[in-house]
């Protein structure tokens, strides 16, 4: 099922067409010669011609070089056909001889006929490659994409210590191979999409049929198709386009490099899309518990697992308030630190120049640029960023009574807190919150920081993805989801999918 | 159109640093007072003058918070660098913080504040203790657990001894008044709790500091009056360890017994009391206190052998000899001299006999003084719980 977009460009050519959607001419030189003037000529063009046999027949073969497999072409497509001993194939309209060479003569699977100059474009553009015949008005398509790609590695974003060590690469057929692998279940459903306007990327909209809810089906699909736009580099443009609401800090689809995340999410009742050139996969729908979910929970033993939950959910309300909350016990309300560590804050801070808001600001920016500078930085100068931001400007600016000693811990703990999630997407909403609650807790106080956790609250409730309520399962309340919040129950307890996908199937076991 | 949003919104946001903001202030720029020390003031008083009847002497310490910290290495910090003490007069305690404001870099803070010392002078004079405290109450600044404590003699002393182990005098008095080793002193006594007993009119104690040459001691206690809620008395340690037992307030005590030729140290470990009353006669009601004592042998110079029961026996009968004379002091001091009910025995009586509590109330421990001429016996019933690690140290 795939959708053919028009392409809207209305440039002319010699002749007047407008686009290239017309049939093939029955003098194969002609579509040849109409490929090379509207691809101008590439040097990476090959065209070869071949004889049938001896049958005198001429066969034009069109790849683009570097994008096919040359072994198949040169043993399962020339070979065939030059070493073509059967009877003369003579039919007036030659379409008869090219299905007969599809059927009979190439002992290759992936071969169709198409009878549009549009198509054979698209085909050779893609990697395939083309086949004319004279007196044919009929081409043939043969599938040779093979290219050089990234060897399956270790994901890099999201590592884990207990699960499988493949991640996704920029190929999509490496990537469906990989769920596939997972999931060998005849209701897995891998529907392809060719999306954009331009350049036509291939998108796979993964589900398990009798698991996923019709209408998230219906409704992913609805979204995809209405995208427009030249080309989708990478799944962020997906993402963007079909989120729920683009305002929001907070991550409504999920990405993910990880094979087995994916596949399990599928089996949850979400759904995935890969999408061609990016290792980084999309699911959908998730709610925020999904922020505190690494595959890796599953694999060990679930006491450890709800432990390193909860030590998330912590840290991730550290990452985001630390800082607010020390401003507005510093600036505010003094009487609320304990006198012994009162003291000792008042006695660093003493010489410090700064109000604790801007010196706050001051050693988050710094710790944000880092930061930056460490992930742009070339791998073997990457240590350095670490050796001067670490220990020059944080011991320097200490020993220099610009930033007092507790403001640097606060800062490294925040930073700290915030590398425990699992999901890199989510990190950097912690990053955004803090400083809003900075803001806050520098102009209220307790106060501002408590408005703020409000403000928070209510723009979460509010927010749905997919249909998912995104604080689902705690609003709306779905207590046989509590069992995978925080706590990981152990696995034979988790007996049904997810509540809050809504799933046609409900078991996880049978009895 | 837009520019109208634009300028809206701004106005919108510009309400927030507006009304934020205002009760803004560094940490640094707080003066930590943690102790108060409130003496009779000198000042010259006209007699029926409306301009207030008493004058305070009051002595603030502040840390400096740079003298607290532990430098690297060199453990010797000098004590008179972590805090100074700053002694003012007035009428009222908010003058006098504000006259201090003008001599102090800082800004006096008192949500720190940990004590608060009376001075005998100043708790004995009529109402002067309750006007001292309602500052520290009225304002929310200070906690309700601020200790507070009758100095022997003058207060401002209390706050001028060297500490030894901490880093202020305040900080000092605060670790020994925690230490529940000892039935010597009265347990910490703190504004809250105070404040309760003013309210109830119930006589009270309250903690005790002495300060002699720079030295500081807790021993002891202050008997504070239910209805006027002046000082009337001290107890001395013997009368406080008593009042310990009675009020089942002990944690830990040592009461040495002469067993034989030799002393045996009992280490008081848990107090449980129950009082039973006859009311036959409701003028003249009869308390009976029953206390159990819970202890260990833990330093015995005398050599037998402590797994015998005769010697358990021995010494159980021993320790509850000194609980009684102990007591018995106590009940001396309070019933008849002091005529104070600091026993709990008046509260006892309106838990469980709240009809006979309604009669005796009114001259309950003024006037006809009921609790001064109720029968009070005690009965206490020592055990040994442990003798130790060993039996013997030597065989003699």
């Amino acid at each position: 099922m795939k959708r053919n977009l028009r392409n809207k460009n209305t440039r002319t050519f010699e002749d007047g067409r407008t686009n290239d959607e017309f049939p093939l001419e029955a003098e194969a030189q002609r579509n040849v010669n109409y490929i090379h003037h509207r691809l101008h000529s590439p040097g990476d063009l090959m065209t070869k011609e071949l004889e049938l046999g001896s049958t005198g027949l001429t066969c034009v073969i069109l790849n683009i070089d570097g994008m096919i497999d040359k072994t198949l072409i040169h043993q399962h497509l020339m070979r065939p056909i030059i070493e073509y001993d059967g009877p003369a194939l003579d039919s007036p309209e030659g379409s008869a001889a090219i299905i007969r060479i599809k059927d009979e003569v190439l002992p290759l699977e992936e071969v169709h006929t198409i009878s549009a100059m549009h198509e054979a474009l698209f085909a050779i553009l893609s990697g395939d490659t083309c086949l004319f015949m004279e007196g044919s008005r009929r081409a043939l398509v043969v599938g040779s994409k093979g290219w050089e790609s990234r060897a399956i590695e270790e994901p890099q974003t999201e590592s884990t210590i207990r699960g499988p060590k493949d991640g996704f690469t920029e190929d999509i057929r490496t990537n469906s191979s990989l769920i596939r692998r997972r999931l060998i279940d005849p209701n897995l459903r891998l529907d392809s999409y060719l999306i954009g306007r331009r350049s036509k990327r291939e998108v796979m909209v993964a589900y398990i049929d009798d698991i996923v809810s019709p209408e998230l089906v219906t409704e992913v699909k609805r979204r995809l198709l209405t995208i427009e736009i030249d080309d989708i580099e990478g799944s962020g443009y997906i993402e963007q386009w079909i989120t729920d609401s683009f305002l929001s800090p907070f991550p409504q689809i999920m990405n993910t490099e990880r094979p087995d995340r994916f596949a399990a999410s599928l089996l949850q009742g979400r759904i995935g899309l890969i999408v061609d050139g990016t290792p980084f996969q999309l699911i959908m729908p998730i709610s925020i518990s999904d922020a505190f979910k690494s595959p890796e929970d599953y694999y060990q033993h679930w006491l450890i697992s709800s432990l390193i939950r909860l030590l998330r959910y912590i840290s991730a309300f550290v990452a985001t308030f630390l800082p607010g909350f020390y401003i507005a016990l510093a600036e505010y309300h003094h009487g609320m630190i304990p006198s012994n560590i009162a003291f000792s804050i008042a006695s660093a801070r003493e010489g410090v120049p700064f109000p604790v808001f801007i010196e706050a600001l001051l050693m988050e920016s710094t710790l944000e640029i880092l930061r930056e500078a460490g992930v742009r930085l070339p791998k073997p100068i990457g240590q350095t960023i670490g050796i001067v931001g670490g220990l020059v400007i944080g011991e320097a600016a200490v020993s220099a009574g610009i930033v007092s000693p507790v403001m640097v811990i606060v800062v490294a703990v925040t930073a700290i807190a915030s590398f425990t999630l699992p999901s890199y997407t989510f990190g950097i909403v912690t990053r955004i919150l803090r400083f809003f609650i900075m803001v806050a807790a520098s102009v209220f106080g307790l106060f501002g920081v408590i408005l703020a956790f409000l403000v928070i609250c209510i723009h979460l409730v509010n927010l749905k993805s997919f249909g998912v309520p995104y604080l689902a399962p705690i609003s709306p309340l779905l207590p046989r989801d509590w069992k995978d919040l925080v706590l990981r129950a152990p696995v034979t307890l988790l007996r049904k999918r997810p509540q809050m996908m809504q799933t046609k199937d409900e078991d996880r076991m049978y009895d | 159109m837009r520019k109208r949003y634009a300028a809206i919104c701004l106005l919108l946001w510009s309400v927030l640093p507006l009304a934020g903001c205002w009760d803004s202030m560094e940490l640094e720029q707080r003066g930590f007072v943690i102790g108060v020390a409130i003496d009779e003031g000198n000042a010259p008083l006209h007699p029926n003058h409306t301009n207030g009847k008493q004058s305070f002497k009051v002595t603030f310490q502040e840390v400096i918070p740079a003298g607290l910290k532990q430098e690297g290495g060199s453990g010797s910090s000098l004590a008179g660098e972590s805090y100074f003490n700053v002694t003012l007069e007035g009428k009222t305690m908010l003058s006098i913080i504000a006259k201090m404001s003008t001599m102090t870099s800082r800004t006096p803070f008192f949500e720190h504040l940990k004590l608060i010392v009376v001075s005998e002078k100043v708790a004995q004079s009529d109402y002067g203790f309750a006007n001292v405290l309602d500052y520290f109450l009225r304002n929310n600044d200070a906690r309700r657990n601020v200790s507070v404590m009758v100095a022997k003699g003058e207060a401002k002393s209390v706050l001028s001894t060297v500490p030894q182990g901490e880093k202020t005098p305040v900080m000092f008095i605060q670790s020994i008044s925690k230490n529940q080793d000892t039935y010597r002193m009265v347990p910490e006594t703190r504004i809250g709790d105070i404040h309760e007993y003013l309210l109830k009119r119930q006589s009270f104690v309250i903690q005790k500091v002495t300060s002699k040459d720079s030295s500081i001691s807790l021993i002891g206690g202050g008997i504070m009056d239910g209805i006027k809620n002046n000082l009337v008395g001290f107890m001395d340690e013997m009368e406080t360890a008593g009042f310990n037992f009675l009020r089942e307030g002990i944690r830990g005590g040592v009461l040495e017994v002469d067993v034989g030729d030799n002393l045996v140290a009992y280490k008081v470990e848990q107090v449980s009391r129950r009082v039973n009353t006859d009311l036959s006669d409701p003028s003249n009601p009869k308390f009976t206190i029953e206390l159990w004592v819970e202890g260990s042998i833990l330093e015995a110079f005398e050599r037998r052998d402590y797994l015998e029961q005769p010697t358990i026996e021995e010494i159980e009968a021993k320790v509850n000899e000194s609980v009684q004379r102990l007591v018995n002091e106590t009940l001396n001091k309070t019933q008849n001299q002091l005529k104070r009910d600091v026993l709990g025995v008046g509260n006892h009586l309106k838990e469980r006999h709240p009809g006979v509590w309604k009669q005796l109330e009114q001259e309950w421990d003024t006037g006809r003084n009921y609790f001064a001429n109720s029968d009070i016996q005690v009965k206490a019933n020592v055990e040994v719980r442990r003798i130790g690690s060993v039996n013997n140290t030597e065989r003699r």
